[in-house]
């Protein structure tokens, strides 16, 4: 009896584990299919791989010619210009300048625009200079030009607005009846209220005052903006005050003392 | 009735285990196989992978070559046109 359960349990066991075993493992009936499935997989790669390379080959030789055809154009476009590669980057830098320049410019206040005035005239310098050249016909540096000029013509444009708000004018009255001279209007609080900058009304209006002791009842005086004397007025000053004192030197009685 | 108990015990033990040693399943070299198989295409795919980048890469840069060209070629007739203007 014993041995009959013993022997059971044997069998039971032995079924038992081969059943396990049996669906863990790959049938061959399954490993036909996937070997089938896998070499049909990898044949398939294999020519994609194929005619990746073959078109690889063509796009390469396609780009290696294109790379040609745009060397022989830009040097073509060189020769008809009579310039070389490098003057065209050294043409860039220069119109980089002037870019640099009006930037500079388009960021002052209007006060600090109508002090350095002057330097517009220097940046259409540059500009006529810069159109004045064979590279300028290239139709990149043209558009740069014509967008500069056209920022140049805006800042002007902004000044002469400067200009008329700031500029003022007067018109001098008698010196019986309001004591005007330079020294005077320049002290007005609502000229300068600071007589010092008198030079800066006789610099302003040189085409009417030749001698600055000597004004006309009547005239009327531009007043430019207030700002502190430029080197120009100061050197103008310097040069009145030297004739003055020659003037007033020549014009002493001689003493007895002189020889 | 034991004999026949034990023979007939036997007899499914040893049929257990026939079944079990000659039922259908790959050989080792088999597995081999497919393992081989399955490594390619793994590799194969990573290559096709590479190509492809490598495709579009190319096409990019062909694709802006052709805009240099036309604009080069652009800019040549524009100043032909001014010289001859000037001229």
């Amino acid at each position: 009896m014993k041995t009959l359960v013993r022997l059971t349990l044997l069998v039971t066991l032995t079924m038992s584990a081969a059943l396990v075993a049996s669906a863990q493992e790959m049938t061959k009936d399954q490993w036909q299919q996937a070997m089938q499935e896998a070499t049909h997989k990898r044949d398939a790669l294999q020519a994609e791989v194929q005619g990746l390379e073959a078109d690889i080959v063509k796009l390469k030789t396609q780009d290696a010619t294109l790379a040609q055809q745009v060397g022989k154009c830009q040097a073509d476009l060189m020769a008809l210009l009579g310039t070389t590669s490098a003057e065209v980057k050294e043409f860039a830098l220069y119109l980089d300048q002037i870019d640099t320049k009006l930037n500079e410019l388009s960021k002052l206040s209007n006060q600090d625009l109508y002090m350095r005035r002057a330097e517009l005239d220097a940046v259409q310098s540059m500009i006529k200079r810069a159109k004045g050249q064979k590279l300028a016909l290239l139709p990149e540096n043209d558009q740069r030009i014509s967008e500069e000029q056209y920022r140049l013509d805006a800042l002007r444009e902004s000044l002469k607005q400067i200009v008329a708000q700031q500029e003022e004018t007067y018109t001098v009255k008698p010196w019986a009846t309001n004591r005007d001279c330079l020294w005077n209007i320049a002290k007005r609080p609502k000229i300068y209220d600071n007589a010092f900058l008198w030079p800066k009304i006789w610099q302003d209006n040189r085409d009417q005052i030749k001698n600055p002791d000597v004004i006309r009842t009547g005239e009327k005086l531009k007043i430019p903006a207030k700002s502190p004397l430029t080197a120009e007025e100061k050197d103008a000053v310097q040069s009145y005050w030297h004739k003055r004192v020659a003037l007033a030197t020549a014009s002493r009685p001689k003493s007895a003392g002189d020889k | 009735m034991k004999r026949n108990v034990v023979g007939l015990t036997a007899a499914l033990l040893l049929g257990t285990l026939v079944l079990w040693g000659c039922s259908s399943s790959p050989s080792k070299d088999e597995l081999k196989q497919l393992e081989t198989t399955q490594a390619e295409i793994a590799s194969l795919a990573q290559k096709s992978n590479a190509l492809k980048m490598e495709e579009a890469s190319l096409q990019q840069s062909i694709s802006e070559k052709q805009a240099k060209l036309k604009s080069c070629q652009d800019d040549k007739t524009a100043v032909e046109t001014k010289l001859k203007s000037v001229q």
